[in-house]
């Protein structure tokens, strides 16, 4: 009996927690895509929001990496003070070469492919990172628009161990063609 | 990784083939490093008016057969021996493609993603400034590369016609079709891989038709490689991999009589993501993503992220496989490259099998000096016909060494340079 009440506490606490990552994570994603706006803006040269807005909407790729640099910077940062396990945090590329880039698809939507490096990994970073992913959706439905998106990041988290011997996702840490960007470490 | 120097890598991995070889010394130390090294500092005046000062470089490693050929990068961790190590394998790849060119790489150190449209554009020609005088159709042939696209293709073309004072567009390559650039050339990489693999099976005694193959991947490379397979081969396509960004992970798509690979890219969304509800009422099977490597297949083309074949995956490949078709760019680590070989697979390695795309790019520098540009089938053909005979070169090589393709690859390519570097009386 005293355990099963140990039990229902842990669900309970964890739920709060997950409760507390979430509307932290919404506050930071809101605040995120508002300056990614801003700074696709800027390097776009324009002061027009609405313009960058609809460039945005409409998929186009040079306003689509602006803004996912940004954000990606961002939500590393937050991942990196939410969670002390995390070593370094990485952008990198999803399509096998360049050339998928340049004679692929003309126009991409943003989508944040990020490396997680991790001492090792946890359900609580797992945890968190689904909930970071809904607080996205949200916060850039809310912002752009965008009704049915169902996901803008992808994340793969590898631990020292997979680090260490060149396998899963951490292989392509030595990439020479394609060597993913570090984009935050502790 | 960090450590890991990419140069010492291609190095060591050039003086295996001059020790197979028995290439003297001299020859050696002209191979061994790049023939011509340019370092240098484009200021670029940004967007609030500072001046940042960016380091560029370009490196053409060897010019003995025809003009170096490469892209160039802007990337913010680039190094000068990533770029000589690149310049050194672009190199091998033109001479094992049978292509008149030489190799070189080139790049920034810059994150293109913190520049704005006009500062990109003012590095571009402020590359060109300071290359102008050492690129050209006859002498060096950029291309884009990670970080760069067709569009500053395009300004770069425009900057170094007007420092020439004519127009140029065979100095850079992969500009857009409308500025010179090649029809077929967003297929070339993929059909590329297949001739590859139609010649590997005829080798083998196989017949396409009754073959079937598992791609990883969806990108460009994997989707040409599929319908390749699919409509050129009369193969069977038993699965594709794919990202899916609903559920965060890749899974793989497999149908039991084969995938469609038409269907399948009527099926995928924007994000690259296969709509999982329409291919399970279309009977496909989906499972996990590493399902592809163990799938029971004569043919595996890895055609998506580098080094995805490594220790821990390559012990999971079918018996039953008979060919490898490396689409993607350095798709197999040395640990997975060493149990293929043991495995005795038959392997096309990448420098080969996808070098339709560098080909394609030969071809836009023949049409843009000729001025008069071919139909797609037209590109196709010819590339057909370049990458059979480079697949040919490679083989015999390997039958009469008896050595691994990969080693047989490097055979031909290393060959070939010096033989060029002998006629000319360099060496």
């Amino acid at each position: 009996m005293k355990r099963k009440t140990e039990t229902v506490q842990k669900v309970q606490t964890a739920d709060a927690d997950l409760q507390l990552v979430l509307s932290n994570a919404i506050g930071m994603t809101e605040s995120a895509l508002e300056e990614a706006v801003d700074y696709c803006g800027r390097k776009m040269g324009t002061d027009d929001r609405q313009t960058v807005v609809e460039q945005l909407k409409q998929g186009d790729r040079t306003a689509c990496g602006y803004l996912y640099y940004h954000l990606a910077g961002q939500v590393a940062e937050w991942l990196g003070a939410w969670d002390e396990s995390i070593k370094a945090v990485y952008i990198y590329d999803s399509d096998a070469t360049a050339e998928d880039v340049c004679f692929g698809r003309p126009e991409t939507p943003p989508m944040l492919h990020l490396l997680i490096w991790v001492q090792r990994k946890t359900n609580a970073l797992d945890a968190t990172l689904g909930v970071l992913s809904r607080a996205l959706v949200q916060s850039y439905t809310e912002l752009l628009g965008r009704p049915g998106l169902e996901h803008l990041l992808d994340a793969q988290v590898v631990d020292d161990n997979e680090v260490n011997n060149n396998i899963g996702y951490s292989a392509l840490l030595c990439s020479l063609h394609t060597c993913p960007i570090r984009i935050w470490e502790r | 990784m960090e450590g890991q120097n990419p140069f010492l890598t291609a190095q060591a991995q050039f003086d295996k083939s001059a020790d197979l070889l028995d290439l003297p010394q001299d020859i050696r130390e002209i191979l061994r490093w790049p023939m011509r090294e340019f370092h240098f500092r484009i200021p670029l005046r940004m967007g609030d008016g500072s001046i940042k000062v960016l380091q560029g470089f370009r490196v053409q490693h060897n010019d003995a057969r025809g003009p170096s050929k490469g892209g160039i990068r802007f990337h913010p961790n680039e190094t000068i021996d990533t770029v000589r190590a690149l310049a050194m394998w672009m190199t091998w790849k033109c001479a094992v493609a049978d292509i008149p060119l030489g190799g070189g790489k080139g790049g920034v150190i810059v994150n293109p993603a913190s520049l704005t449209t006009a500062e990109k554009e003012q590095l571009c020609r402020g590359w060109v400034s300071q290359m102008w005088h050492n690129i050209g159709p006859r002498m060096d042939v950029p291309a884009p590369d990670v970080g760069t696209t067709g569009q500053m293709m395009a300004w770069m073309m425009d900057e170094f016609s007007k420092l020439q004072g004519q127009y140029v567009p065979g100095v850079f390559t992969g500009k857009p079709v409308d500025m010179g650039g090649s029809l077929g050339r967003t297929e070339a990489t993929g059909f590329g891989v297949i001739f590859t693999v139609r010649e590997a099976l005829k080798h083998l005694g196989l017949d396409p038709a009754a073959c079937s193959a598992a791609i990883q991947g969806f990108g460009n490379v994997a989707q040409y490689a599929a319908i390749g397979f699919h409509d050129m081969l009369g193969g069977k396509v038993v699965c594709v991999s794919c990202y899916d960004l609903k559920d965060k992970k890749p899974y793989t798509y497999s149908h039991p009589d084969g995938v469609d690979p038409h269907f399948l890219q009527g099926i995928t969304d924007q994000y690259g993501t296969i709509d999982q509800e329409k291919a399970t009422a279309a009977g496909y099977v989906i499972e996990d993503a590493g399902a592809w490597i163990e799938k029971d297949v004569d043919v595996l083309i890895p055609a998506a992220l580098e080094n995805m074949v490594n220790a821990e995956t390559a012990p999971l490949i079918h018996k039953n496989v008979k060919v490898i078709a490396e689409g993607a760019n350095g798709p197999t680590t040395l640990e997975g490259d060493q149990l293929i070989k043991e495995r005795g697979i038959f392997l096309i390695p990448d420098f080969l099998c996808n070098a339709g795309g560098v080909t394609t790019s030969y071809f836009e520098g023949v049409q843009n000096d000729m001025n008069y540009y071919w139909s797609r089938d037209e590109v196709l053909q010819r590339l057909d016909t370049k990458m059979t005979v480079a697949f040919h070169g490679v083989l015999d090589m390997a039958l009469r060494q008896k050595v691994y393709m990969r080693d047989a690859a490097y055979l031909v390519a290393v060959d070939r340079v010096v033989r060029a570097m002998q006629l000319r009386g360099w060496v």
